[in-house]
């Protein structure tokens, strides 16, 4: 019988997933980059993580992986380009929670209450957040994707230096994140996605994404009670 | 769903994997630091040294809430103002939100306003004012005392004898005279007049503030505003459509309501040049496009920025907008898809009962019988012998179909045409209904010869009626000064304006919207009285505003027996007015007087105008300019040719001013312009900081001028020095809008983050109950109600409620000055024409392309060579040419090519594109200086005169390190880059001046025939 493993271990592993999520959004795509990212013995690990869910979206990131070539870079950064950065009607989603919590329609306005209300969560974890190139705000997907590694890494911290208080608080955070942030917004977001992926490779990660914070947020509800 | 048991035995091994112990450990820590006591959620508490002051932009004229940070007295960064509707999608914050929590939140601002530090720490920016020390252009400045300056500009006298000329120069004291200009032509008016002041960019505040100094204080009539040169056409449609001859009252432009119309038909690129800007528009439309709730289509030779977000682009053939709107009227009325219950409404109550706010001239009778004394005019009660209604409009009843008085019937027939007859006479008189006569300009041209015109096919014009007539009133026309700055721009408007007279979308939410505004001049204060004001006379130096049929050269020519036409000049009686083209023209002719002062305010014509190098010589000429004076912020291409430069404030120090944006303005929102530092410009030997104000109270006192002085407000209040005027008016701001008082959080918030030289004299001088209303509107940058407030229902509440006309009575019976033929009465179509009525695509027909200009979303006019961050995106401008052109040609992006019009020429580096009508050649404005920092200057005292900050790199500063040698200025080479496409704009064969559009008088800077030459 196997050993269960260790809640810092869990952590950790949480928090390298979010991360690894979250530089997909972050970052335009370039060569090195998504070699590291599209590790093979990586890819395979976390697929583990989400099982049958996302056979099709990880057989994608796979094939992907073995085929990695300048032009497919090329196609890569101007979906992300059409995607997330250049406002072209109907092939830009706007990566912001802001422009779904309070849409009317399709997309609402950037900066809204959301972007306050997950600046102040990020100030109360006690991180100041750095905006910098095109992440104009607080509430881009990676920023909150990071964010959650952030608070899964200050966990395993906790865990470490045995400081029930940081843990516990911690946890809260993670859960209030979720479920009024980051877990209600994603699945619009990848929905929003799908039809405008031509390369299906943003569709596949932000699908991931969806599924694994759906997972987590399991986890976490769970592992509270 | 995966079972928590394979949740985390997967996370656990990927949290066991080597791959991630290397780089990305270091990843969260870049993204997310630990905070510490430096991050100010309350600037004032927190951080002593930072400061945050809410001010109003002013960067480009769009009017945009600004926020300043400030850190040891240097403004080091500027987002927009959260509470202000610009910059946050009309979505701002509460207005009585605490100031502190505003701080959470940041407005959005484009980077022509963020660029506002690099304006105001230019290495090239006046601070002392300086004096000329050779000939008019020839770079040769000395630094001059603030005393010497007043002295030489009030008295005059031989004050160009140190570099050898001896000719007497009239100042300020002589010049105010009210004799008589011309005895023989009284109705010029008096010699006053010959102070001309040519007004560059002008707001609310500070043009108050100077029109109350020349106009009813010096007494010169001549405060001319750049309009001709910008949007006047669109102004000068408006008014004519909107005039009430009873009251004088008109509205001047309306816009879409792009928050709330369904289609919007853009004319040109309102992210790139017009209004509402890059912010409002840029930051609404976008979101709304991809909400799938708008649709928009737009209409330009160039596909701009904007068409990114179009639905559909339509590249019209330069100048000939107002031929595809005249197609699509036609296809309108062909399909009875316009309002037909609206235009029924003969008057007010008509309009009420129907729930409108607006009612039109559809129905009224205009005289058509040439022969009658009332020929285009409308029919009036005494022409059918109907006494007691003997001065109103006559319309047809729809019921008994028999004319009556408009006021007597609530609805009447808009298309009518036949013969009434008077009852007293029996004379029959021809007539028909205003609307039948637009229908008739509309059907003069079959929709296929609409299309030959516009070169756009006769389905899309069918189309783009189609959609414009499905939304009911929430569809509308975007235009500013691109479509209607044209040679035939003001039909164009007046199309325009039409169209959506068809649909009745005037006042209505996602329709055709003016604005709202709250007044600061009077209430408690009234800064426009004061004792022995004058009230001007005679005749705006442009030839603007005045029939020629009034003046003594017409009759004295009846008198001789000669025919009157053609005037000497063209005269514009219907202009909205600020023609500098024809000023400068004027100016060069002497005609209809000679111009003693010229005072350039903020002010670039040399460079801004059409064809503008050819004035050059006018400025130099001491026997037509004898005198030269320019407030500026840095030496321009205009100010080059000065005699004295009066060193100005930029919008971070000063320039107060409080203002509505541009239409569509849904509630009242007015932002206020206020010091966010201590202006860097040297100050008076007794302590203020000199500007603009400075300089005209200290002109004025000197001289004794009515209004300024202990006692020049209202003969009540002290106007000293600049914050006795602008504090009042502040103060009128917050009572006319009734705003709480502010709290003691507010005091302090003023008080600690605005300059102190400020707020402690507006402290000092208003009451307690005052400044407390003052400081709740300090500490938020303005007035602002919410977007919602403005409608009540679907109407909007601050709309202009009026009657919208079909014919133009005035126009109809206006004659051209030069050709002596009427203009037309309603909206139609001409080929753009010079001033002697010739056909400009006929003279100009051997230059086979048509240059179109545009203005760039991260520049403003002629004055953004500082923006040291745009010029990294784009260092220079380029002959664009589309590639089936290009092929033609032989020419490839980067080959050098040669410009050619019938006026001049002008060489540049190509760039193919496919965002281009073939046919059209464009060159973007801004670029190609010779002024502002591009040229070497000459400048005794230049440290004392310039603004060589060499210490502080968050300011990115650009000049050569060594750029003040001595005497000697060294240019900026970034600075002087690319082309300067108003060299080539055609010169009228007549007045040796711009072409300019007959009725407007606007001088357009694009629609110029062009050969295209491979170098």
């Amino acid at each position: 019988m196997s050993k269960e493993p260790t809640t810092e271990l869990i952590g950790h592993g949480r928090a390298m997933i979010y991360l690894w999520l979250s530089r997909f959004f972050l970052e335009r795509p370039t060569l090195n980059a998504l070699k590291e990212r599209l590790d093979l013995t990586l890819l395979k690990s976390i697929r583990t993580v989400l099982g049958q869910n996302e056979e099709k979206g990880f057989s994608l990131l796979l094939k992907l992986a073995n085929m990695l070539d300048d032009e497919k870079i090329r196609c890569l950064k101007e979906e992300y380009d059409n995607l997330f950065l250049i406002p072209v009607r109907g092939q830009h989603v706007p990566p912001y929670e802001s422009a779904f919590s309070e849409k009317q329609s399709d997309f609402g306005d950037l900066w809204g209450i959301a972007t306050d209300q997950v600046k102040q969560i990020y100030e109360a974890a006690g991180f100041e957040v750095e905006l910098s190139g095109p992440i104009f705000a607080p509430d881009h997907i990676g920023l909150e994707l990071a964010f959650m590694s952030a608070l899964c890494l200050k966990e395993t911290n906790a865990i470490e230096e045995k400081n029930q208080v940081s843990f516990l608080q911690s946890r809260a955070l993670q859960r209030l994140f979720l479920h009024d942030h980051l877990a209600k917004w994603l699945p619009a977001l990848a929905q929003a996605v799908e039809p405008r992926s031509p390369t299906r490779f943003f569709a596949s990660v932000s699908s991931i994404a969806q599924k694994f914070v759906n997972e987590d947020q399991r986890y976490i509800d769970q592992d509270g009670k | 769903m995966v079972s928590r048991r394979d949740f985390v035995k997967g996370v656990s091994a990927v949290g066991a994997l080597a791959v991630f112990a290397g780089g990305y450990g270091s990843t969260i820590p870049s993204l997310f630091k630990v905070r510490g006591a430096r991050v100010p959620s309350n600037p004032t508490e927190v951080d002593a040294e930072a400061k945050i002051v809410h001010s109003l932009c002013l960067a480009c004229n769009a009017r945009c809430g600004i926020r300043i940070r400030v850190n040891n007295g240097r403004a080091i960064k500027i987002d927009g103002n959260p509470y202000h509707p610009n910059n946050t999608r009309w979505n701002p914050l509460p207005y009585d939100t605490p100031v502190k929590d505003s701080l959470l939140r940041n407005g959005v601002l484009c980077l022509k306003g963020q660029e506002g530090i690099h304006w105001t720490y230019n290495p090239y920016r006046v601070k002392a004012p300086l004096k000329r020390a050779g000939p008019r252009g020839s770079g040769k400045w000395e630094t001059i005392s603030w005393d010497q300056l007043i002295t030489e500009v009030v008295e005059g006298g031989k004050i160009f004898q140190d570099i050898g000329e001896d000719r007497q120069v009239d100042g300020l004291r002589q010049v105010r005279n009210f004799d008589s200009v011309d005895p023989q032509s009284p109705e010029l008016g008096p010699k006053a007049n010959q102070v001309v002041l040519l007004r560059g960019r002008g707001q609310p505040g500070r043009v108050d503030f100077l029109t109350r100094w020349l106009n009813s204080s010096y007494g010169s009539i001549n405060f001319i505003p750049h309009d001709g040169v910008c949007a006047n056409a669109v102004q000068t449609g408006h008014k004519l459509i909107t005039y009430d001859a009873a009251t004088g009252a008109y509205a001047d432009q309306l816009r879409v309501d792009i928050k709330n119309a369904r289609f919007i038909l853009s004319f040109g690129d309102i992210y790139q040049g017009g209004q509402p800007a890059i912010v409002p528009a840029g930051s609404i439309l976008p979101g709304r496009l991809e909400s799938k709730n708008l649709k928009l289509v737009v209409v330009d030779p160039r596909a701009g920025k904007i068409v990114a977000h179009a639905d559909k682009w339509v590249p019209v053939k330069p100048r000939t907008d107002g031929a595809l709107l005249m197609g699509m009227i036609r296809w309108i009325i062909e399909n009875q898809r316009y309002d037909a219950r609206y235009l029924e409404n003969p008057n007010r109550d008509a309009a009420a009962q129907d729930g409108e706010t607006t009612w039109t001239d559809a129905t009224y009778l205009v005289v058509t019988d040439k022969d009658h004394s009332h020929y285009r005019k409308y029919l009036r009660g005494e022409d059918i012998g109907l006494e007691d209604d003997k001065d109103k409009q006559i319309v047809i009843d729809r019921t008994v179909e028999q004319p009556v008085p408009f006021d007597k019937t609530s609805a009447s027939l808009p298309f009518w045409t036949g013969e009434v007859e008077n009852a007293k006479t029996g004379a029959k008189i021809k007539v028909s209904t205003a609307l039948q006569l637009l229908k008739e300009k509309a059907f003069a041209r079959s929709l296929d010869e609409w299309s030959n015109i516009c070169g756009v096919s006769a389905e899309t014009i069918s189309w783009l009626a189609q959609e414009f007539t499905s939304y009911g009133k929430r569809a509308g026309v975007l235009m500013y000064r691109a479509p209607a700055t044209q040679y035939n721009g003001t039909y164009m408007v007046l199309a325009a304006v039409m169209l959506q007279m068809l649909i009745g979308n005037i006042n209505w939410k996602g329709g055709y919207l003016g604005s709202a505004s709250i007044g600061s001049t009077t209430g408690r204060y009234d800064l426009t009285k004061f004792p022995s004001s004058v009230k001007t006379k005679g005749v705006v130096i442009s030839r603007e505003k005045t029939k020629y049929e009034d003046t003594s050269e017409y009759k004295k020519k009846l008198e001789k027996g000669q025919s009157p036409y053609p005037a000497t000049l063209p005269w514009f009686p219907l202009s909205y007015g600020g023609l500098w083209s024809e000023a400068l023209a004027s100016i060069d002719h002497q005609y209809p007087y000679s111009c003693k002062i010229l005072f350039t305010y903020f002010a670039n014509p040399i460079y801004v105008l059409p064809a503008g190098h050819k004035f050059i010589e006018t400025l130099k000429d001491p026997g037509k300019v004898p005198l030269h004076i320019s407030f500026d912020t840095t030496i321009s291409e205009t100010s080059m040719l000065a005699d004295y430069v009066v060193p100005d404030t930029t919008f971070l120090e000063g320039s107060y001013g409080a203002m509505n944006p541009y239409p569509p303005n849904a509630a009242r929102w007015m932002g206020l312009r206020v010091p966010a530092i201590d202006p860097l410009t040297a100050k008076t030997p007794d302590g203020r900081h000199i500007d603009t104000d400075t300089f005209i109270i200290d002109v004025s006192k000197r001289m004794g001028l009515p209004g300024f002085g202990d006692k020049g407000i209202d003969g009540k209040y002290p106007l000293n020095r600049t914050e006795d005027y602008y504090v009042r008016l502040i103060t009128n701001l917050a009572f006319n809008a009734k705003v709480p008082d502010g709290s003691e959080e507010d005091g302090k918030f003023v008080q600690q983050n605005y300059p102190e030289f400020f707020t402690s004299y507006a402290k000092q001088i208003l009451e307690a109950d005052e400044w407390k209303k003052f400081v709740y509107v300090v500490a938020r940058g303005g007035v602002f109600e919410s977007p919602e407030t403005g409608f009540t229902g679907d109407t909007h509440k601050y709309g202009t409620k009026r009657l919208f006309q079909f014919w133009l009575e005035k126009l109809a019976t206006t004659k051209h000055s030069i050709t002596g033929r009427n203009f037309e009465g309603t909206a139609s179509w001409y080929s753009a024409m010079d001033a002697a009525g010739k056909e400009i695509d006929e003279i100009d027909k051997d230059y086979p392309y048509i240059l179109v200009s545009y203005k760039m979303a991260i520049h403003t006019q002629s004055r953004t060579m500082y923006e040291k961050w745009a010029l990294e995106i784009v260092p220079e401008n380029f002959v664009e040419i589309s590639k089936a052109d290009a092929e033609k040609l032989g020419v490839e992006t980067g080959d050098r090519v040669r410009v050619q019009s019938a006026s001049d020429s002008l060489e540049g580096k190509a760039r193919v594109t496919n965002l281009l009508r073939p046919g059209v050649v464009a060159i973007s404005f801004h670029y190609g200086h010779w002024a502002q920092g591009a040229t070497q200057m000459n400048i005794e005292g230049a440290e004392e005169a310039l603004m060589p900050i060499r210490d502080d790199p968050r300011l990115h500063l650009q000049a050569p390190p060594d750029y003040i040698q001595g005497t000697t200025i060294k240019p900026d080479a970034t600075r002087g880059k690319g082309i300067w496409v108003n060299r080539v704009m055609r010169i009228d064969d007549l007045t040796q001046a711009p072409v300019v559009d007959p009725i407007a008088g606007c001088s357009p800077t694009s629609g110029v025939r062009v050969a295209i030459t491979k170098i």
